[in-house]
């Protein structure tokens, strides 16, 4: 049975490796799910917040002048109490507008990068400040355009990529424990043939090995008869042994006489 | 029959293990899906609602505004285009109804109901997963007078999960290769192997030889007596050294002088792991090669078709020049040492090309990988052959092209996903790891005899009896109407226009890696019954028509099909259409021409030369790479294959009406 379970161990390891993949794989891509979806209705919120911004900016109004900028703001922060803050700042990233009232100078170094590699487009990353949506606002007169940005804190989303990953994992220990099961009938079946030749030879090895020591103990030897041609593989080992102390007796035969 | 034979080496314990391992491997990975989707579905289902609650509220405050200024709720201008304009936007939404409260609908975005995979499989039938819907109210004044409806569809997460299947699914495939390569290996060196040394040893010393040990190996009993019978030839060695010379004289027995020799049997498998790993590794960029030569920094005068054909071209001019020494290479410093020099250089080269950004250096490393390629298997073949002297040629060859294809096969999937998810550069380093692994593996297995150097009187004897006779016309029809349009055609048409037509259809290298591997796949799927095939009363000639005139007529009608399925149809069905021409080509070339050398040498040249002319001739006059283009290709390589098959029928019916 050793090499069944040797071979049982490799194919379980394998097994192991596809669903380890699995798992990460669909790690990869729930965080991926996650932070789509938050981005995206982070995005709509931004654009329906930005509106009348935005509308001041086709005149020209500077941003800084909108009235009751911070209500609207805070309205649209009450439509998910997780949203940390909502900022509106001008082209420099100088924060104008801000639900947050202890809101620093100005949006952060991770943020001014994204703006810049998005190049006009409305974007949505994972920073270390948290999960940063914004889009701009154009300015007429300006050469650069303002912003809006929403700060949403990613500590949630990772512990439920954690939380996933740690149910998807005692999931796969289930799957591989059933499938280990599986395997152990199904090898038996596939390798009962080669299992049942290494079983039998095993079994000669053994009863080669009693007789030997028997022998050597005083049983009467059990000799392959002369001019037999040995055709089983315990035959040949008893042939074998044979010769081999035969050949031993003949060097201390020739090794006693001068 | 060895020990070995009757332990693993069976066709139909093969195709059971197979089977055995698709269906566990499967079975594991349909258990953990569906774990995985319903998952998904709980976990992004608040989030999902928080979208939905937003969307709602959007269009009910834009109606409101509207019916603020006085205009009746089924009058607001332009409402079915804003709602479909927003459903655009939210692939989970799949519809939104505006209704009046008498239930009167007013305005509606619908998506096409999709099914999912789970439906289509009846599984839907089982597990039901949720579907969100909601109902905002619209207030004119105090007065309620409608209702926007807005529902989710429950395929949402299945549809996001597609990508994550596909590469699991691919995985799965990839997995139940190397389980059965790593199956065979441990069966071959736990027991197969040790036995048959066993086996051997006890021979030479029933007949009183015992100049011989073998290596220990092996598990429990077969380990132990290794061991014994080991100790009986060096016991039998210090005795004969205590005896005078004379007094050996009456003693019936060989005995070693001095420690006996070790005993080293060669074997088919010993070749399998590491020619599997080596192949994987090396055909690692064969799904993204163009992409990546294409994308690439070039000098300006260069076009980006050429670009993408040079290093496919680099390469097989490489495999051209260095194979017809492969074979006396091997022989002069011996297959198992040819085969470890190939490795740190082939390590090197996908290393170096990793992190090339221009096209020279990925040409210039894609020639290297390919003169260590063409040394690696040659090394594996002269092995498999002269482990396998005493047999038919035709198995050692059979098993060495199914070895290749099964790694080919792995090495364009796991390349294409590792592309796909993390860049081509992580792919190619990840295939340096492999070709270092085949060189430990190669290091410990190809230990037998037969990856020694050839013996001096050996290498000297001309290998081709019949080198001196000119090639017969069945031979050269057979080499340039059949095996070359074959090779032309993988390299041009799976090789080059694949990947280019799909990429700039928008897939991505996950996508053409899934796509190149359904060609390898029927090779591996289908090879081993076209080969039981081949040496059945079909007869291997009419293997061959069927192979040919089936590629060629998948080339050739192409305007049946368009798009995605089209690639996908073409690749399946010539790969198909190859494994008939492969299984039974090389035993047809040994006996067109007489012997095994000579054909084989040819066939590797004309093997190159056809891909390498047809790659050049089609990145130069196609251009830029659209799907007519793509179309013309592939049509002008199926005419060449119909005309080499028509060529070839000619001549066997000719050579049959002459012997009748």
């Amino acid at each position: 049975m050793t090499l069944f379970w040797r071979i049982w161990q490799a194919i379980i390891l394998v097994d192991l490796s596809v669903l380890a993949l699995f798992v990460w794989l669909a790690l990869l891509q729930f965080a991926g799910i996650k932070a789509d979806l938050v981005g995206e209705r982070l995005l709509v919120l931004a654009e329906q917040t930005a509106a009348p911004f935005k509308a001041a900016g086709r005149i020209g109004l500077p941003l800084a002048n909108v009235r009751n900028a911070n209500a609207l703001l805070e309205r649209a922060r009450q439509t998910d109490d997780t949203i940390q803050a909502i900022h509106v700042f001008d082209e420099t990233g100088r924060i104008l507008h801000s639900t947050d009232s202890a809101h620093p100078e100005s949006i952060s170094p991770g943020a001014l990068k994204a703006r810049r590699v998005s190049a006009g487009e409305s974007w949505y990353r994972e920073t270390s400040e948290g999960f940063l949506s914004s889009i701009d606002i154009p300015v007429l007169g300006r050469k650069a355009p303002s912003g809006i940005v929403i700060v949403y804190p990613a500590t949630g989303s990772n512990i439920q990529v954690r939380a996933m990953g740690a149910e998807l994992s005692l999931a796969a220990v289930a799957v591989l424990f059933v499938s280990s099961v599986l395997s152990t009938l199904l090898l038996g079946l596939v390798l009962r043939q080669q299992v049942r030749h290494f079983d039998d030879t095993e079994h000669t090895i053994s009863d080669f090995e009693r007789s030997s020591w028997r022998t050597a103990a005083g049983e009467s030897v059990k000799t392959v008869a002369n001019g037999y041609e040995p055709a089983t593989f315990g035959q040949l080992l008893q042939a074998a042994e044979e010769r081999y102390l035969s050949v031993c007796k003949s060097i201390e035969n020739v090794g006693e006489k001068p | 029959m060895t020990a070995l034979d009757r332990a693993i080496d069976s066709r139909d314990l093969r195709g059971r293990m197979i089977f055995m391992l698709a269906a566990i491997v499967f079975a594991s990975v349909v258990a953990l899906g569906f774990t995985v989707v319903a998952a998904f579905d709980r976990a992004v289902e608040p989030e999902l609602t928080k979208r939905t609650r937003l969307i709602g509220g959007f269009i009910r405050s834009e109606i409101q505004r509207a019916l603020d200024l006085g205009i009746p709720i089924d009058a607001v201008p332009g409402l079915d285009q804003y709602i479909s304009k927003t459903i655009e936007k939210f692939e989970e939404v799949e519809s939104i109804v505006v209704t009046t409260l008498a239930g009167n609908e007013i305005a509606s975005a619908k998506r096409p109901v999709t099914r999912s995979l789970f439906e289509m499989t009846g599984l839907g039938e089982v597990i039901e997963f949720k579907r969100n819907a909601f109902s905002l109210p619209i207030l004119e004044g105090n007065s309620l007078v409608g209702n926007v409806e807005i529902e989710t569809s429950p395929v949402f997460v299945q549809t996001r999960l597609r990508k994550v299947f596909l590469d699991v699914l691919v995985l799965g495939l990839v997995a139940v290769l190397i389980a059965l390569e790593l199956s065979v290996a441990i069966a071959v060196a736990s027991f197969g192997k040790p036995l048959d040394c066993i086996n051997r040893l006890l021979s030479e010393q029933c007949s009183g030889d015992y100049v011989h040990r073998i290596r220990v190996a092996g598990v429990g009993k077969i380990r132990q007596l290794a061991i014994r019978l080991n100790d009986h030839a060096e016991d039998l060695a210090t005795r004969w050294a205590s005896i005078s010379v004379e007094s050996r004289a009456r003693v019936n027995a060989r005995i070693a002088n001095v420690r006996p020799l070790l005993l080293r049997l060669s074997d088919l498998n010993d070749i399998r792991l590491a020619l599997f790993l080596f192949s994987t590794a090396t055909e690692i960029s064969s799904a993204f090669l163009p992409i990546f030569a294409s994308t690439a920094t070039r000098p300006e005068w260069l076009e980006s078709e050429i670009a993408a054909a040079l290093p496919l071209v680099v390469y097989l001019v490489a495999l051209t020049i260095i194979t017809p020494f492969g074979g006396s290479t091997a022989r002069w410093i011996g297959p198992r040492r040819l085969f470890l020099v190939s490795i740190l250089p082939t390590v090197v080269a996908l290393s170096a090309m990793a992190m090339s950004s221009n096209v020279l250096g990925i040409t210039i490393w894609r020639g290297v990988i390919a003169v260590f390629y063409a040394t690696a298997t040659i090394a594996c073949q002269e092995y498999a052959i002269k482990a396998q002297e005493d047999r038919s040629p035709r198995r050692s060859v059979g098993a060495f092209v199914a070895v290749v294809y099964g790694g080919v096969f792995c090495g364009s999937a796991l390349g294409g996903l590792l592309a796909g998810r993390f860049g081509f550069g992580t792919a190619l380093l990840f295939g340096a790891g492999l070709a270092a692994v085949s060189g430990m593996v190669g290091m410990n297995s190809m230990r037998g005899s037969a990856g020694d150097r050839a013996a001096r009187a050996q290498a000297e004897v001309p290998v081709h009896a019949d080198r001196g006779s000119g090639p017969g016309g069945r031979l050269v029809t057979l080499l340039v109407g059949i095996a070359m349009p074959m090779n032309a055609a993988t390299a041009i048409v799976i090789w080059y226009l694949v990947p280019l037509s799909l990429s700039a259809a928008g897939s991505d290298p996950a996508e053409i890696g899934r796509v190149v591997m359904l060609y390898y796949l029927a090779i591996v799927a289908f090879g081993p019954a076209i080969a039981r095939l081949a040496d059945g009363r079909i007869g291997e000639t009419a293997l061959v028509m069927v192979g040919a005139f089936g590629s060629a007529g998948a080339m050739l009608s192409l305007y049946m099909w368009s798009g995605l399925w089209m690639v996908v149809v073409l690749a399946s069905l010539l790969g198909l259409g190859h494994t008939f021409i492969r299984a039974p080509l090389y035993s047809l070339i040994a006996e067109f021409g007489g012997g095994r050398g000579r054909g084989i040498d040819v066939l590797r040249f004309l093997e190159r030369v056809g891909p390498v002319v047809g790659l050049i001739a089609i990145a130069s006059f196609l251009g830029e790479i659209d799907e007519n283009a793509v179309a013309i290709g592939i049509r002008a390589v199926g005419v060449v294959t119909l005309f080499g098959a028509l060529a070839f029928t000619i001549v066997e019916v000719r050579h049959r009406i002459r012997d009748i």
